[in-house]
């Protein structure tokens, strides 16, 4: 419990006084696995919390602690780190690689044309069982839906992870691809649902899950999201439940 | 089908598919900007709530109007007008917690047009930081000049294409050029009560700037604000009948920051062009998108600008902002001066004699499309349509009209015309802010 406590404060403490996040700029992990192709704006500065909880396929309980930094820099791009911990009845447990990333957005989307962004990762390793220096390629697309005045985007990501130290057990390379709905369901709150395919690193494993979740315009600085989500298939988690914050500071 | 083909397929579709949706591919960069950071930021948010969800409620409807004109024909303009209106009150009495981006209520035109969403944020965000200056309690009195200088220099270093022109509106007004257009006034003379919701928006964002000017920093910024906020039932029932520029409606603040208060302006008077150019049903969405860019880059920051900022009068110096005033409330005022002297200035590459002044028809016409809704005897179209009925033959520069495009010609005889009324003018004094003021009693005249 006090390790719950402990990753929580980790996850979503923020500084009292700090503040513009924006509900309509989705996270990964928050409260999703979906993203958008939007970065943060140029010079935005944001802290980013995400508490998870997962009952796996194999009846372990298992929660996951995520703080995240985000910067807007250069235009049109964002560099962010990560540090997530694990905990629970499932191993390894404690801190996991730590996630460096660049995401630049290739164009802002028109009535026919997606916009585009590309983003490059390293997961350092960290934490006991750590090992190798995995590098991770992201695609994503997102398209607002024309004609309308109801704001509602469809999204596509697709991740590639490469694994630098292949293990016993272990695939040289995983990927996950992500197709996501969002919504406008009021001024300040959007709507999510995502139908995620992850191939894991985990040889001969396949994760299929559906998630649904909010967005919530808190402050003018800060958001908050719940998302669930269910497995598909044998392979899978049964459930999985997410709360994130972010705060712009 | 082999790849080649399924390429070409889709560039042929994409192609088939560009005319039918009215525009085309613009391969732009989104180029965002986040919020300028200091001690003050959302000092309104946490120190006025209702205030500041009636500036949200007023973000919704600006949002919404841009696809409510686009996404619906202009011939059951009196039917949407109605609907639209009805759904701006409904937000305003159920306003939201926080002000949308444009996107979020007006997705269409954000995507074809997106540089004019850009110039919006990127100003209702300097709104923002103003604000947040003015009503912070860690900005002391005598330190938000500084802080104010120093969010118009970040305002229009960090986005400069984006920015809207620290100079006066009657030189941004006369840059763009848009008077001879073909949908110039469509919006308010078809569209009065939307029209006229956002001339009671453009009433309260000053005088709410004006409220926190003659009460200070103290407990009296609460009660001043209370009192001018509570004015807005009033006068969404009797809306004012023109827009109310800064030198009227905020002169105090228009003394604190010249250069703020023209960026004030100059976004509300974009707002006014957008939805005339989306109202307008003669030409396709991509010729739209040209003109609002040109339009967007008229009004924009250009070198030389901060020495014009000052060059405007004060018609109103000790106007109380808790006061609904019968000046605020009719069609002619400061901006109906602006637009008149902008027509004189025009009249010698008009006239259909050679004339060098309009005839008394020309400007009673006028007069009738700047007013909001359709006036007795005014006539039907854009004002340049009107003024050719009361003027015939009278002359047209068909190259200016075309979306995109703007006569030079007449755009230099009209800054001509203002550098010689107004060019040598000394311009506002900048207000002292050493002593926290104190305002006086409601409706007596003050400093």
């Amino acid at each position: 419990m006090k390790r719950a406590v402990a990753v929580l404060a980790l996850g979503l403490a923020v500084p009292a006084a700090a503040n513009a996040a924006d509900h309509t700029n989705l996270e990964e992990g928050l409260p999703l696995s979906l993203t958008d192709a939007r970065p943060i704006g140029y010079l935005g500065r944001e802290i980013q919390g995400v508490f998870r909880y997962e009952h796996t396929d194999r009846d372990e309980d298992a929660f996951l602690g995520e703080t995240r930094l985000e910067f807007g820099f250069p235009r049109n791009a964002q560099l962010s780190i990560s540090v997530p911990y694990l905990f629970g009845e499932i191993e390894p447990d404690g801190f996991q690689a730590v996630r460096g990333e660049f995401l630049y957005n290739l164009n802002q989307e028109d009535v026919l044309l997606p916009s585009f962004s590309l983003a490059a990762a390293l997961d350092f390793p960290m934490g006991n069982d750590a090992h190798g220096f995995d590098p991770v390629l992201k695609a994503i697309v997102t398209k607002s839906i024309p004609f309308t005045e109801h704001f509602q985007q469809v999204h596509l990501n697709f991740e590639w992870l490469f694994n630098d130290d292949v293990r016993s057990g272990e695939r040289a390379r995983s990927w996950r691809a992500v197709a996501g709905y969002s919504v406008r369901l009021g001024p300040d709150t959007l709507g999510l649902f995502d139908v995620v395919r992850e191939m894991t690193l985990e040889r001969g494993r396949r994760e299929n899950l559906v998630e649904l979740g909010i967005r919530h315009q808190l402050t003018p600085r800060a958001v908050l999201s719940a998302g669930v989500g269910a497995g598909i298939g044998d392979e899978s988690p049964d459930v999985r439940s997410t709360l994130g914050f972010q705060f712009a500071f | 089908m082999n790849r080649r083909t399924r390429y070409l397929a889709v560039a042929l579709a994409s192609a088939a598919l560009a005319p039918a949706c009215g525009t085309s591919p613009t391969f732009e960069l989104r180029d965002d900007a986040s919020f300028v950071r200091g001690p003050y930021n959302a000092a309104f948010f946490w120190r006025h709530e209702d205030p500041y969800r009636f500036q949200a409620a007023v973000h919704v409807a600006h949002a919404l109007q841009h696809d409510r004109l686009q996404l619906t024909p202009l011939s059951e303009h009196s039917a949407v007008d109605a609907r639209t209106d009805a759904e701006y009150l409904e937000a305003v009495a159920r306003p939201p917690r926080i002000g949308p981006h444009m996107m979020t209520y007006g997705p269409h035109v954000g995507q074809a047009i997106w540089p004019l969403y850009r110039a919006i944020d990127w100003t209702h965000q300097h709104h923002d930081q103003t604000y947040d200056i003015l009503m912070s309690r860690d900005v002391a009195w005598s330190e938000k000049e500084r802080w104010t200088r120093r969010a118009v220099r970040e305002y229009l270093a960090r986005q400069p294409d984006a920015a809207r022109s620290p100079a006066p509106l009657d030189v941004t007004m006369r840059r763009a050029g848009v008077m001879a257009k073909p949908y110039f006034t469509l919006f308010r003379n078809l569209y009065p009560r939307s029209n006229d919701f956002f001339y009671v928006a453009h009433w309260w964002h000053p005088v709410i700037y004006e409220a926190v000017m003659i009460a200070g920093n103290d407990e009296e910024q609460e009660e001043a604000i209370r009192a001018t906020h509570a004015l807005t039932d009033q006068v969404m029932r009797e809306r004012p009948q023109r827009m109310l520029l800064a030198r009227e409606a905020m002169p105090r603040y228009a003394r604190l920051s010249p250069e703020s208060a023209n960026i004030f302006d100059n976004l509300h008077m974009l707002h006014g062009f957008a939805y005339d150019i989306l109202a307008y049903e003669g030409w396709t969405l991509e010729e739209k998108r040209r003109e609002l860019v040109r339009v967007i880059e008229a009004m924009s920051y250009q070198p030389g600008d901060e020495a014009l900022a000052r060059k405007f009068s004060l018609p109103y110096p000790g106007m109380d902002p808790r006061v609904y005033a019968d000046w605020m409330r009719p069609a002619q005022g400061a901006m109906t001066q602006i637009m008149e002297e902008m027509l004189v200035e025009m009249w010698p590459a008009m006239s259909p004699d050679g004339a060098e002044t309009p005839p008394a028809a020309v400007m009673e016409q006028a007069r009738k499309k700047f007013a909001p809704g359709v006036q007795e005897g005014e006539h039907p179209g854009s004002l340049m349509e009107a003024l050719a009925v009361v003027a015939p033959g009278m002359k047209h520069d068909p190259a200016a009209m075309a979306p995109g495009a703007g006569s030079s010609r007449m755009v230099e005889m009209m800054l001509a015309g203002w550098r010689k009324r107004h060019g040598s003018m000394s311009g506002v004094a900048l207000i002292p802010m050493d002593e926290d003021p104190t305002p006086s009693a409601t409706g007596q005249e003050m400093r």
